[in-house]
C-alpha cells in the first residue's frame, strides 16, 4: 500500500501555509514531517485524516494505493491516527477499547483471540479487564497503538505521539511503534518537533513556508 | 443522512419554544387593548387598562409584586455573593455543592407549603416556642405567613433562588481562577473581601446576568408560590391577573390581559434598570480597586454567611420534616410538638386520589424531558458540525434567545397562547400540554447540557470514526457513552422542571388536566393540612427520585471506570 501526496497545497484566506508538497511513501516507510510552529504540520495531518475544516483551501491530491482520498469521508479512509494524548475511551475497559477497533464479521472467539495476541505482543497479557484509568502512561500509549493497528489501517498518522512520555519510556516506545509499523508494512506519516524522534531509515519531509 | 438533518434541530428547538411565547404575547396584547372577538369585543381601546386601574387593589398588587419580586431577587443575589465570598473555595463548599442538586429539585410549591407549616401562627416554630416558654396557649393572631407585606413570600422566593444562583455561579467559577486571584490579591496585601468585590464579582456577575434576570422575571410574576405564601387581599399582580382570567365574568379577561401585560412591562423595565445600573456599579468597583487602600478590618464574612446558611438549611430541613409529620398526623392539636396519634390514614387513602394526577405528571414530565433532550442534543451536534465547518464558531449569542421564555413572565403569554389554541380548536389536548411544558423544559435542558456537551473532546469522535468506520456507532458508543452523567442529570432536570409547572397546566388544560402540582396548589388554599402535606411530599419526591435514578445509573455505569467516577455534571 503506497501513499502519495501530490503537489499538495493548503491555504487560509488565499495565504498558502507551505510550498506545494510532494511525498511518496512505500509500505512500511515512515515519513517525518518537521517544520517550525505554525508551518501547517497539524493542518497537513487534518487534510490527510479528513478532519480539515472547509475554510482551508486545498489543492493537489492525496492518494492511497492510487486512489484519491479527498472525497472520502473520515470514517471510510481507513487512516489510523495517534495523537500526543492517547485518547483511550475512558468509559470502556482495555478489551472494549480494542474490540471497538476490530473489523466487523468476526465471531466472539476470533475477537478474543486477536485481542489476546495483540496484548501479548505488547507485553500486556491479562490486561483485558483493566480500567484504562489504572494504566501507566507507557501502557496507555501501547494500548492506543494496538487499538489503531487492530482497525487494520491503510495509513497511520502520528501527531507528536511521543511528546507526553517520560524520557526513559520515550525511546523504548518509539522503537516499538516503528518496528510494528515496519513489520505490518503500513506507510506512516509523523509530525514532530524533536529531531530525535525521526527513525534512522525514515524519510525527512520539511515543510517550507511559502515566503521561504 | 442524520448529518443532513442536523441543521433542522436548532430551528425546531427555537420553533418549539418561541412560537408559544410570541403567539401568546400577541394573543394577550390584543385583549389588553380591547380586541377579543370571542367575546364580541372588536374595537381597539384603552378601556381594559382603565378598568384595571379602577379595579380594587391594583395599585397595592403592583407595589407588592415589585417589592417581593425585586426584593427577593436582590436578597438571593446578595446571599449568593456572601456565601461565595465566605466559603469558596473550601472543603465545606464542596460539601455544599453536593447538596445543591437535591435542594434544587425541591419544587417551589412544595417548599412554600412546608415553610407555611413551619412559620404560620399555628406552625411548628410557634409550637416550639409554646412548649419551651409556656406561651402562647393558643395560636396567636400574627400574620407570619401570607402576610399583607409579602414578607413570607419574599422569604420563600429568596430561599428558593439562592441555590439556583449558586449552581449557576459554580458553572462559571472554575474559569475565573478564584484561588489564584485571591492568592495574588493577598500577595499584594488585599483581604479576600476586597479581591472578591473588585476583581472576581464584576466578572462573575457578567456570567450570572442572564440567570439573575430569569430569577427577577420569575419572582415578579410567580403565581403558585404567591397563591400559597403571598398576601391575599389584595394579592400580587400575577395572582390578580390569574383570577381575572379565570373569573366567571368573561369580560374580566380584558383587564386581566392588561394586568398580565403590565407585569411584562414592569419586568422589562426592571431588567433595563438593572442593566443600566451595571455600568455605574462597575465604575464604583474600579474606583474601589484603584484607591490603593488595604483595610485591616476583618469583615467576618463567614459569620455573616452562616447567618444565611444556617437558617436556610433549617428552613429546607424543617419544612421537609414538618411535611412528613403532617402527612402522618391523626390529630395534631396546638401546642403539641408531635401529632397525637400518628396515623397513616392519609397515605393509605392517597393512591385512589393520587393515581391519575401522578400518571399525568409522570407521562407529561418524561415526554417533555425526552423530547427536549433529543432536540437539544441535535442542536448541540449541529454546533459541532458548524464548528468543524468554521473553526471558532460559537453560539453564545443564542443564549439570550434560549433565556427568552425564562425572562418573559409566564402569565404575560400563557393566556394568549390558550386563546390561540382554543381558536385553532387545539385546547385541552395532552400533546399541547407537553408542548406548553417544553417551553420551559427546553431552556433548562439546553443550559444544563450545553456546558458538558461542548466540553467533550471531539478528537475522541475522530478516533472513533477512524477505528470503526461508523458514524452512528461512534456517536452512541463513544460520545454518548462518555456523557451518561450529564445526559441523565439533564433528563432529571427537564423532568423536575415539568413536574413543577403550575400555570401552563392550568391555562393549557383549561381545568381538564390535574397534575400533582396543580392539586397541591389548589389544596393549599384549603384547610386539609394532611392532604396538602401528602401532595407536597409526592411533588417533592418525584424530581428527587429522578435525580437519584439518573445519578445512580451513571454511578453504576461507570463503577469500573475511575476517570469518570468523580466527573461533575
Amino acid at each position: 500500500m503506497a501513499f502519495d501526496i501530490e503537489q499538495l497545497s493548503l491555504a487560509l484566506n488565499h495565504s498558502p501555509l507551505f510550498q506545494p508538497l510532494t511525498v511518496h511513501l512505500e509500505p512500511g516507510q515512515i515519513g517525518t514531517v518537521m517544520g517550525p510552529s505554525g508551518s501547517g504540520k497539524s493542518t497537513l495531518l487534518a487534510a490527510i485524516s479528513g478532519t480539515l475544516p472547509p475554510v482551508f483551501e486545498l489543492g493537489g491530491d492525496i492518494r492511497l494505493n492510487g486512489q484519491s482520498l479527498l472525497s472520502v469521508p473520515i470514517e471510510h479512509r481507513q487512516v489510523g491516527i495517534l495523537f500526543q494524548d492517547d485518547l483511550l475511551f475512558p468509559h470502556l475497559n482495555v478489551y472494549q477499547n480494542l474490540v471497538f477497533a476490530l473489523p466487523g464479521g468476526l465471531n466472539r472467539a476470533q475477537k478474543r483471540e486477536r485481542i489476546a495476541s495483540a496484548l501479548a505482543s505488547a507485553g500486556l497479557a491479562d490486561f483485558e479487564r483493566r480500567d484504562v484509568a489504572t494504566l501507566s502512561g507507557g501502557q496507555r500509549a501501547r494500548i492506543s497503538l494496538l487499538r489503531t493497528l487492530l482497525a487494520e489501517p491503510r495509513l497511520i498518522l502520528l501527531d507528536e505521539p511521543f511528546s507526553k512520555l517520560d524520557q526513559h519510556l520515550r525511546g523504548q516506545f518509539r522503537d516499538w511503534v516503528f518496528s510494528r509499523i515496519i513489520e505490518l508494512g503500513i506507510p506512516a506519516l509523523m509530525v514532530t518537533h524533536d529531531p530525535a524522534d525521526r527513525p534512522v531509515q525514515g524519510r525527512l519531509i520539511t515543510l517550507e513556508t511559502s515566503d521561504a | 443522512m442524520i448529518t443532513r438533518l442536523l441543521p433542522w434541530f436548532p430551528r425546531l428547538l427555537l420553533l418549539a419554544f418561541l412560537t408559544p411565547v410570541l403567539v401568546g404575547l400577541a394573543g394577550t396584547w390584543l385583549p389588553a387593548f380591547g380586541w377579543f372577538p370571542a367575546l364580541e369585543q372588536r374595537s381597539l381601546s384603552l378601556a381594559p387598562w382603565l378598568e384595571l386601574l379602577h379595579y380594587p387593589g391594583t395599585g397595592t398588587a403592583l407595589r407588592l409584586s415589585v417589592l417581593t419580586g425585586l426584593g427577593s431577587s436582590l436578597l438571593a443575589l446578595g446571599a449568593t455573593l456572601l456565601i461565595l465570598m465566605a466559603f469558596y473555595p473550601s472543603r465545606g463548599f464542596r460539601r455544599l455543592e453536593k447538596l445543591l442538586a437535591p435542594i434544587l429539585s425541591v419544587p417551589h410549591a412544595a417548599f412554600a407549603i412546608g415553610i407555611g407549616f413551619l412559620v404560620a401562627p399555628s406552625g411548628w416554630l410557634v409550637r416550639w416556642l409554646a412548649v419551651l416558654t409556656g406561651w402562647p396557649e393558643y395560636p396567636p393572631n400574627w400574620m407570619t405567613f401570607k402576610d399583607p407585606y409579602g414578607l413570607s413570600l419574599m422569604l420563600v422566593l429568596a430561599l428558593k433562588e439562592i441555590p439556583f444562583l449558586l449552581f449557576m455561579a459554580l458553572a462559571s467559577l472554575p474559569a475565573l481562577k478564584v484561588e489564584k486571584t485571591l492568592w495574588l490579591g493577598a500577595s499584594l496585601g488585599y483581604r479576600p473581601g476586597k479581591v472578591w468585590l473588585t476583581l472576581i464579582w464584576p466578572v462573575l456577575y457578567g456570567r450570572l446576568r442572564l440567570p439573575f434576570y430569569a430569577v427577577v422575571a420569575f419572582s415578579l410574576s410567580v403565581v403558585d408560590i404567591a397563591l400559597i405564601a403571598g398576601p391575599t387581599a389584595p394579592p400580587t399582580l400575577a395572582v390578580m391577573a390569574t383570577r381575572l382570567f379565570n373569573d366567571p365574568d368573561l369580560l374580566l379577561r380584558l383587564p386581566g390581559a392588561a394586568a398580565a401585560t403590565t407585569l411584562l412591562l414592569v419586568t422589562v423595565l426592571s431588567l433595563a434598570i438593572l442593566y443600566y445600573l451595571e455600568r455605574p456599579l462597575r465604575w464604583l468597583c474600579l474606583r474601589l480597586l484603584s484607591n490603593g487602600k488595604r483595610p485591616r478590618l476583618r469583615l467576618g464574612l463567614r459569620i455573616w454567611a452562616s447567618l444565611v446558611l444556617i437558617p436556610g438549611t433549617f428552613f429546607y430541613l424543617g419544612s421537609l420534616l414538618v411535611l412528613i409529620l403532617w402527612s402522618f398526623a391523626g390529630q395534631w392539636r396546638f401546642p403539641g410538638l408531635w401529632p397525637d396519634p400518628f396515623s397513616s390514614r392519609t397515605w393509605v387513602s392517597a393512591p385512589e386520589r393520587l393515581l391519575d394526577p401522578l400518571w399525568l405528571t409522570l407521562s407529561t414530565g418524561l415526554s417533555a424531558a425526552v423530547i427536549a433532550l433529543v432536540l437539544v442534543i441535535g442542536a448541540l451536534e449541529n454546533e459541532v458540525r458548524l464548528r468543524q465547518l468554521k473553526p471558532g464558531f460559537t453560539a453564545q449569542r443564542l443564549l439570550w434567545v434560549v433565556y427568552l421564555p425564562l425572562l418573559v413572565p409566564q402569565i404575560a403569554f400563557l393566556f394568549g397562547f390558550q386563546v390561540s389554541l382554543a381558536w385553532l380548536e387545539l385546547g385541552g389536548r395532552w400533546w399541547v400540554l407537553v408542548w406548553s411544558h417544553l417551553v420551559f423544559v427546553l431552556p433548562y435542558t439546553f443550559l444544563t447540557l450545553s456546558g458538558p456537551y461542548r466540553a467533550y473532546d471531539e478528537r475522541y469522535t475522530w478516533v472513533g470514526l477512524s477505528l470503526s468506520g461508523h458514524r452512528l456507532a461512534t456517536f452512541w458508543r463513544i460520545k454518548l457513552g462518555q456523557l451518561w452523567r450529564p445526559l441523565g442529570y439533564t433528563l432529571a432536570t427537564g423532568f423536575a422542571v415539568s413536574v413543577a409547572q403550575y400555570l401552563p397546566t392550568l391555562f393549557i388544560g383549561g381545568g381538564r388536566f390535574a397534575t400533582i402540582t396543580t392539586e397541591a396548589v389548589s389544596l393549599a388554599s384549603g384547610s386539609n393540612r394532611r392532604s396538602m402535606a401528602v401532595y407536597a411530599l409526592v411533588q417533592q419526591l418525584l424530581p428527587l427520585i429522578g435525580f437519584a435514578l439518573a445519578l445512580s445509573l451513571a454511578a453504576w455505569r461507570y463503577r469500573h471506570h475511575r476517570a469518570l467516577q468523580q466527573s461533575q455534571t
